[in-house]
């Protein structure tokens, strides 16, 4: 469904994505692991259009859309959910939601049925609907963020570290409502560093350590490698 | 006591042209981050249109006001395209040379098309109505229920509909509004057309008041930056709050105190305000 081949990024002269090549096919929930500065901000700032890359070619869909601004890739059905939330932190809950959905706007229907769907699956955006998106607790936004970005029914959601600055007890519950989101249909794209948790819920994972993929393979095979343990897990037996 | 409600309502008059100049201002600032400077100059080319319409090809008031309008978002969204959207990645630096040197463009513009001559768009409304001992003319209550109305319609536009919302929301996080499908360039525009549309009828509602001349831009404009920065740059409240603030005192001011020290207590105000809070009425906030 996804496919980024050969890809190069740079800011300036300095090259933050090397040749990585990544799939992702319909149904996955693939996890992205990597530390920060590794480069899986960029990778998902790449794939939704809003940095450009030097070479290579993302697909979506068999379409090529590394030449797409952000807003056509929104329309072809990626959604992403970015690191720090980028909510709009003045405007009440529900209108965060509602703006989720803004390239479906005209399906008032359909925007209805999400905006259940996502009540449903995080029941606290329903009771703080009226609340301003920046007064939420850090759980709560992140919660909102992941809501808005399935407002727009993609099929595929982009989620960049939606465990970073969270209680334990918040991103087990963030991760759950991932797996459902990802059993009903739509394919998962996950960058985290918490790989312990990420490794649990996701079918298969690249390791990217300085802007290279060093890595790749089922998660339950990742979570038993030596090297993802002492690096990412942080146990080594 | 009548001359206190005279000047109130004198104070009223101007806050109103200066609210709708600076609501422009403001939401140009909210989206682009850098102060259109050029945006008094939109105001004065709208005096002009409206002038000419009416002058030139008979037209009615109101429908020289309206095609004011159409010719100012019009001329908005190319200053947007060939001006600001080229910068749209370059130092805020450029962005403000930019900005100034559409400014004086415009004004130059202006004056070698239509002179420097002082004009005045002939006043329809000019009949003096007496309300409990005040006396004012109709065009003074036109252009508080104009300014009104267009508020109410910039907020029931902003806070109501999904395409005036996609300002907001590109206001407070520009990266949240390219992921959720919000096309920039197209808010660009939006913007801009509706902030010239704006000050094209603060032009048209003054004109048969004040007068319309090339340099009528750059004071406004002044005024204007004096009023978001006391509300708060970017903020629509605050802009709405700062233009009657500075409206009024400076009025009354110039009543109670000297007609010289109008624009002296303008700033002496904003010198109060920014020591008492520095980001302004209505901080835009930490993002």
């Amino acid at each position: 469904m996804l496919k980024l081949s050969g890809i190069n990024v740079s800011y300036g002269s300095y090259l933050a994505l090397q040749d990585v090549n990544i799939e992702v096919n319909k149904g996955e929930f693939v996890v992205l692991l990597g530390a920060n500065g590794a480069g899986k901000s960029t990778l998902f700032r790449t794939i939704s259009g809003l940095l450009k890359v030097t070479s290579g070619s993302v697909e979506f869909k068999g379409q090529k859309t590394n030449q797409l601004p952000s807003f056509k890739v929104v329309e072809l059905g990626i959604s992403q959910c970015l690191e720090g939330r980028a909510l709009f932190s003045h405007m009440p809950v529900k209108q965060n939601l509602l703006l989720g959905a803004y390239v479906r706007r005209h399906d008032k229907e359909g925007i209805k049925k999400s905006l259940a769907m996502v009540y449903e699956l995080f029941p606290a955006l329903k009771d703080k609907e009226n609340a301003l998106a920046g007064s939420l607790s850090g759980g709560q936004q992140q919660m909102a963020a992941i809501g808005r970005a399935l407002m727009s029914d993609p099929e595929l959601l982009l989620l960049d570290e939606p465990s970073i600055g969270l209680a334990p007890i918040v991103v087990q519950q963030v991760f759950d409502a991932v797996k459902i989101v990802n059993e009903a249909g739509k394919t998962v794209l996950l960058a985290e560093q918490n790989a312990h948790l990420a490794l649990k819920v996701s079918h298969r994972g690249y390791v990217l350590e300085n802007g290279r993929v060093v890595m790749e393979g089922r998660s339950d095979m990742l979570a038993g490698n030596e090297d993802v343990k002492k690096a990412y897990i942080g146990v080594s037996d | 006591m009548n001359l206190l409600i005279q000047q109130t309502v004198n104070g009223l008059t101007l806050g109103s042209i200066y609210c709708l100049v600076a609501l422009g201002l403001t939401l140009i600032y909210g989206i682009m981050e850098v102060p259109n400077f050029a945006h008094g100059h939109l105001y004065m080319v709208g005096g002009y249109v409206t002038f000419f319409m009416m002058t030139l090809y008979g037209l009615n008031y109101w429908v020289s006001a309206i095609i004011s309008g159409i010719v100012l978002a019009v001329l908005g969204i190319l200053l947007e395209r060939l001006v600001f959207n080229p910068m749209r990645n370059s130092p805020s630096s450029n962005k403000f040379i930019a900005a100034v040197g559409a400014m004086l463009f415009l004004e130059a513009s202006a004056r070698v098309l239509w002179g420097s001559d002082f004009r005045s768009i002939p006043a329809i409304y000019d009949n003096v109505v007496v309300m409990g001992g005040v006396r004012l003319t109709e065009q003074r209550l036109i252009i508080i229920a104009g300014a009104v109305i267009l508020m109410v319609a910039l907020y029931v536009f902003i806070k109501h509909t999904m395409i005036g919302s996609t300002i907001e929301a590109m206001a407070q996080n520009r990266d949240g509004a390219s992921l959720v499908g919000i096309d920039v360039n197209r808010v660009a525009m939006l913007t801009f057309a509706v902030a010239s549309i704006l000050a094209s009828a603060a032009a048209s509602l003054a004109g048969p008041i004040f007068l319309v001349y090339p340099g009528m831009g750059s004071l406004i404009i002044m005024k204007a930056f004096v009023i978001i920065v006391i509300g708060g740059m970017g903020s629509i409240p605050g802009a709405v709050l700062g233009s009657f603030i500075l409206g009024l005192t400076e009025s009354l001011g110039a009543t109670y105190l000297s007609s010289n020290y109008k624009d002296v207590v303008a700033f002496a105000i904003l010198v109060l305000i920014l020591s008492i809070k520095p980001s302004g009425l209505f901080a835009k906030g930490a993002r």
